[in-house]
């Protein structure tokens, strides 16, 4: 019962982010907007952790299965895939170091100029 | 043959070979102590080979893997419970996070652009990869939005998650960045979901910071792609 309970507060976020995207004329992800609400409802103390906490934790931490079937998609496009595999490889590779490298950099840039006015 | 091809198109079956490949790639994971045996690649490389052996229909596999699939949205929506948890640091981080966040996903789609042209791949091959480090539910939004195709983005995307749990661990003794929410936020923008777990796993901040950088590579990536699209 506990479990059923945790489940339906966090689809009931789902399913009223998915109502406001039908009301308003915006293209939005529903998840992304119940994620976004599920976080203010947190922060105003109208859901509590505890009434979330072992679905959550079941969820985000077995995330990675839940993409095996769009993953196994692959399945339909043998031909485009293996023609775009090697290209794509090293896309991917020199695109996770550029990008890990900006991000890491970016943010440590940021974190020094804010040290450094407050020091002033 | 038609054997096998009913036994996957029930979905009960369907959701049950997805279910114990995983727990097997997970158990091959543990075993081999490999960070690139990742139990995703591995499960889906099996369900792909499965269905190629036995002339099985991937949509007749998909009746059971959409109810899978279904979970992915009330998995994104709690995603919040890490940020929560650390708002603290959140609030603290808050220009850090945005500035840092929107500088990777702009190196992220420019960089996949400028490569794809330099190797030549069709314009569509090039929209499917534009969301690869973006979370799953969200790139494949994008990705749609564009016109491109599932599995060239889902390919992309495993390969980029991959990456960020073999090479990113690397990256960031290379780089000598000895900040938690630096290499969190990194960590996320680089390879998404997959690099998020690995975050997690090293340091519960580092993972919130990366989960929190999902969201907003997601929105700017969303807003980026539109533009660029024009242009390619």
């Amino acid at each position: 019962m506990k479990l059923l309970k945790q489940f339906a507060i966090i689809m009931g976020v789902y399913a009223l982010s998915e109502i406001i995207l039908m009301i308003l004329p915006v293209k939005f992800p529903a998840n992304v907007l119940g994620m976004i609400l599920m976080f203010i409802l947190l922060c105003a103390k109208v859901v509590k952790l505890e009434q979330i906490s072992d679905v959550s934790t079941f969820l985000t931490t077995n995330m990675g299965f839940f993409f095996v079937p769009a993953a196994a998609s692959v399945a339909r496009d043998l031909g485009i895939v293996a023609d775009t595999f090697w290209p794509i490889l090293a896309i991917c590779i020199i695109g996770t170091a550029l990008v890990f490298a900006s991000t890491a950099f970016t943010a440590r840039l940021v974190q020094k100029i804010q040290t450094r006015k407050e020091n002033v | 043959m038609k054997f096998m091809s009913d036994f996957l198109s029930s979905p009960i079956s369907a959701i049950f070979v997805s279910l114990a490949l995983y727990s097997f790639g997970v158990w091959l994971f543990k075993k081999t102590k490999l960070a690139f045996i990742h139990p995703l690649p591995v499960a889906s490389i099996l369900i792909i080979s499965l269905l190629g052996f036995f002339h099985v229909d991937y949509d007749l596999y998909n009746k059971g893997g959409q109810i899978i699939s279904m979970f992915l949205g009330p998995a994104t929506v709690c995603l919040a419970v890490p940020l929560y948890k650390n708002l603290d640091k959140f609030k603290k981080n808050i220009i850090p996070i945005l500035l840092a966040t929107a500088i990777g996903s702009i190196v992220a789609v420019v960089s996949v652009v400028l490569l794809g042209l330099i190797f030549g791949l069709d314009r569509q091959v090039i929209l499917s990869v534009i969301p690869r480090s973006v979370t799953v539910p969200i790139a494949l939004a994008i990705s749609g939005q564009l016109g491109g195709l599932v599995s060239i983005t889902m390919l992309s995307i495993v390969i980029t998650g991959t990456l960020g749990t073999v090479f990113v661990p690397y990256l960031f003794k290379w780089f000598r960045v000895k900040d938690e929410v630096a290499n969190g936020l990194a960590f996320g923008t680089s390879a998404h979901a997959m690099g998020t777990a690995k975050a997690m796993e090293i340091n519960e901040l580092m993972g919130s910071m990366a989960g929190l950088s999902i969201a907003c590579v997601g929105i700017v990536t969303l807003i980026l792609a539109e533009i660029i699209q024009r242009f390619i």
